[in-house]
């Protein structure tokens, strides 16, 4: 089995317990890095942005709150949230993340039908990763402005107010619930428009371009903010890359890391040129770049030091003719990382 | 369609040198006729012959123009790797590589060419002038690598060579990892579909390029299946260089079938007990007996294993292979763009529309390739020094063809990176000929006895 077929399987579970684990009893908790929507009637587990954003419970807290018990509680999410971002690093978007699935099968569709993926240039793309900061300033900055009286209150959780994960996710279901406008006064009516728009651009965004929301993404910049401690990741020999750009070619990130220059300076010697972590901000951890690498060892995926996949001409061979040698392949002959 | 361009009026002096070119010709196709028979018949009487081998000697047997006739396509020939096989074959066009490893060929075309120059572009110019008869070519693919290729068109004029089919040019950019090289590139792979279009009359569209892709993915596969032979000493170089060569004389999907057989046959030899390589020779010569090259199979393990890099060897000119081999000396890896570098790696494709599967093709055999023409050589190096950390080779052994300035400099690039890490380097300088050998073989076990 391949790691592309693990993932698949993992993706298909996790969307099946986080939209529909609810209705089941199962609950996974309001700590979860991934978009876990909470309006998604009988989800299976929280964002943590969505508790994040909370005035009981995140940044919105006032000091009668945050010295009280939940206080402790809200401590208590934040440590598990950065124990699952340890536990398994960016994975969390391209392993479970509900609308990440959403987004792959939408790919899948452009690609069935032929249609050619969208190009961004790179000051585009520089401009568009931009805006998940902006996402995530506003994310963490309005339920302070509130807390201090400098906000309308109609905006806490202002995030979700406008995340497009709101809309759509709960429409898969055959809730239409947020597909309105909501009139009640022009702060919610505001929102309900960006709303609409944020969510429709998405939707066609996606469609052209592969992930296009995690680009994005407030929750890539949060689990971002943890990566020293990732105890999964991806890590590149430059000493060992050929340039082929096969791995920058599958990456959903468009992540230009992948193919590094080698310092002059180090002579081409191994011992001088140290691995680059391809585990980036805005890597999915999907691991496609490692399993087309045909380079043996140019690319290894980690779990804290032990290699658990090298690449390798053998592997890439077969995973892109599309037999599986997952197990065949799990200690390949680059083990050096 | 003519190879030789037509002589003008049959004029009696003019006649007589016609006569007397002709029976040069004649003499010439017959001696590369028997150097290629000899070739083959010394592999036959290896003692590491397996049946499955017969498939790729056959094809090797035949003349180029009635082997690529019994293929039953159109045939689109191209010089060298950088032109992309799957979108040819997705044309429905056959693609097939020009060639030159014959020694008796260079005498025909060497009158009229530079003393120092390409012996194989020599070899290949000779090889079409010994033929009355070239094969029926839909078209001729020229990816500008080298300043050889570049005249080539030129360089056919001068020995009296009508091209055989119309001529593309294709101008590959130097400098990689740049954006706007890549875009020039794709340019290029662009206007080589609108070509191949035009020659083919068939107009493509992405089901037939991800067919075509599929089908070299399968053959990769086979290749690198073999390549792991090779690491494991299982599959001796000489073979693996028979295997590459008849790579282009049938349809892919019949060389990945035979591939894949010899994969099963050689795969599960089990190594025999250490002996001394060079005895055989020495015990043949003294005999004055020919035994051809040795069995290597059951010494393998003994042998010292090297990396054989540099210019390309072509069938039937396996001079430098037999000389590593009765040196002592085992290639386990090498990065010839006519054996291990023969497919430039699988194409791995995100996006599946035209624009996205012509993108993949032409990345990957721009920045895949590791051809000297490029400005950067560390991907060259990084090829050599990523393996030395494995108990795979001890040594280095670097092939320049006289006249070959790309493969000189490079050599030059990459000797002290190797030396710098402490890996032995030898540079061996040569050229088709015979005369040699001796001084080759020399240096070469000398080599062997620093490893």
């Amino acid at each position: 089995m391949s790691i592309r077929t693990f993932r698949f399987l993992s993706q298909h579970v996790f969307f099946l317990i986080l939209t529909f684990g609810g209705r089941l009893g199962v609950s996974l908790g309001p700590s979860l890095p991934c978009l876990s929507c909470p309006y998604v009637v009988g989800c299976g587990g929280i964002c943590y942005l969505r508790f994040l954003q909370s005035p009981m419970g995140g940044l919105g807290m006032n000091w009668a709150v945050l010295s009280s018990g939940r206080g402790l509680a809200a401590l208590a999410a934040l440590g598990l949230f950065i124990a699952l971002v340890a536990l398994l690093g960016q994975s969390w978007c391209g392993w479970t993340c509900p609308f990440g699935l959403v987004q792959d099968y939408a790919a899948r569709l452009r690609n069935k039908l032929r249609i050619r993926e969208a190009i961004f240039t790179e000051r585009t793309m520089a401009f568009i990763k931009t805006l998940k900061y902006v996402c995530f300033g506003y994310l963490v900055s309005t339920p302070v402005l509130i807390t201090l009286g400098a906000a309308h209150p109609d905006l806490s959780l202002p995030y979700c107010a406008i995340c497009p994960v709101k809309l759509i996710m709960p429409l898969l279901t055959g809730d239409t619930t947020y597909l309105n406008l909501d009139f009640t006064n022009p702060v919610l009516l505001t929102t309900s428009v960006v709303l609409m728009i944020f969510s429709g651009l998405v939707l066609v965004g996606m469609f052209f371009k592969t992930r296009f929301f995690c680009l994005l993404c407030p929750m890539s910049v949060l689990i971002g903010l943890f990566r020293p401690l990732y105890l999964l990741r991806v890590l590149k020999r430059p000493q060992a890359c050929l340039g082929c750009g096969n791995c920058r070619r599958v990456c959903p990130a468009d992540i230009d890391k992948t193919t590094p220059a080698i310092d002059p300076g180090s002579n081409c010697n191994p011992a001088l040129v140290k691995p680059v972590t391809l585990s980036t901000s805005g890597c999915q951890g999907c691991f496609n770049c490692a399993q087309c690498c045909a380079t043996d060892g140019s690319l290894a995926i980690k779990y804290g030091p032990w290699a658990i996949f090298n690449s390798s001409r053998r592997y890439a061979a077969r995973f892109l003719k599309g037999r599986t040698a997952f197990f065949k392949a799990l200690k390949g002959p680059g083990d050096r990382l | 369609m003519d190879w030789v361009g037509k002589s003008g009026s049959p004029s009696a002096p003019h006649a007589e040198a016609g006569a007397r070119a002709s029976a040069r010709r004649e003499k010439i196709a017959s001696q590369m006729a028997q150097d290629a028979a000899g070739e083959i018949a010394r592999l036959r009487a290896r003692a590491d012959f397996v049946e499955q081998y017969s498939y790729f000697l056959d094809l090797l047997a035949d003349r180029p123009d009635k082997r690529l006739a019994a293929i039953g396509k159109p045939v689109a020939a191209f010089l060298c790797q950088v032109a992309p096989l799957e979108l040819i074959e997705a044309h429905g066009l056959h693609p097939f590589r020009l060639m030159g490893g014959h020694q008796a060929a260079e005498r025909l075309s060497s009158p009229s060419l530079p003393a120092v120059m390409c012996p194989m572009l020599r070899s290949l110019l000779g090889s079409m002038m010994s033929l009355d008869q070239g094969p029926e070519l839909a078209g001729l693919i020229m990816p500008t690598m080298c300043d050889w290729t570049v005249k080539f068109g030129s360089l056919s004029e001068l020995c009296g060579l009508k091209l055989p089919a119309k001529l593309h040019l294709m101008d590959p950019p130097r400098v990689k990892n740049s954006p706007q090289t890549s875009d020039r590139w794709l340019k290029e792979t662009w206007r080589l579909n609108d070509f191949l279009t035009a020659i083919s009359g068939r107009k493509i569209g992405p089901k037939e390029l991800s067919k075509a892709i599929r089908v070299y993915r399968q053959a990769f596969m086979a290749l690198s299946d073999l390549i792991d032979l090779k690491r494991q000493s299982k599959l001796p170089q000489i073979w693996f260089t028979v295997i590459t060569a008849a790579f282009y004389l049938d349809q892919v999907q019949n060389w990945t079938q035979a591939a894949r057989a010899v994969w099963l046959a050689v795969g599960d030899q089990a190594l025999v007990g250490p002996g001394s390589v060079q005895t055989d020779f020495k015990n043949a010569s003294a005999a004055g007996v020919n035994l051809g090259p040795p069995d290597l199979s059951g010494r393998r393990n003994q042998a010292k294993k090297v990396f054989l890099a540099g210019s390309p060897i072509f069938f039937p000119n396996f001079k430098t292979l037999l000389l590593v081999e009765q040196a002592g000396l085992e290639t386990v890896i090498d990065d010839f763009c006519s054996s291990e570098r023969l497919l430039p790696g699988p194409v791995a494709v995100s996006d599946e529309s035209f624009y996205g599967l012509m993108t993949a093709l032409s990345q990957r055999y721009q920045l895949g390739c590791l051809c000297p023409t490029f400005a950067d050589h560390y991907q060259v190096v990084n090829n050599i020094t990523n393996l030395f950390d494995h108990p795979l080779f001890q040594g280095v052994i670097f092939h320049v063809l006289k006249g070959c300035h790309l493969f000189d400099l490079k050599s030059l690039a990459v000797e002290p990176n190797v030396k710098g890490l402490g890996i032995k380097f030898l540079r061996l300088e040569t050229d088709y000929s015979r005369e040699d050998r001796d001084t080759l073989l020399t240096r070469l076990e000398a080599f062997a006895g620093t490893l």
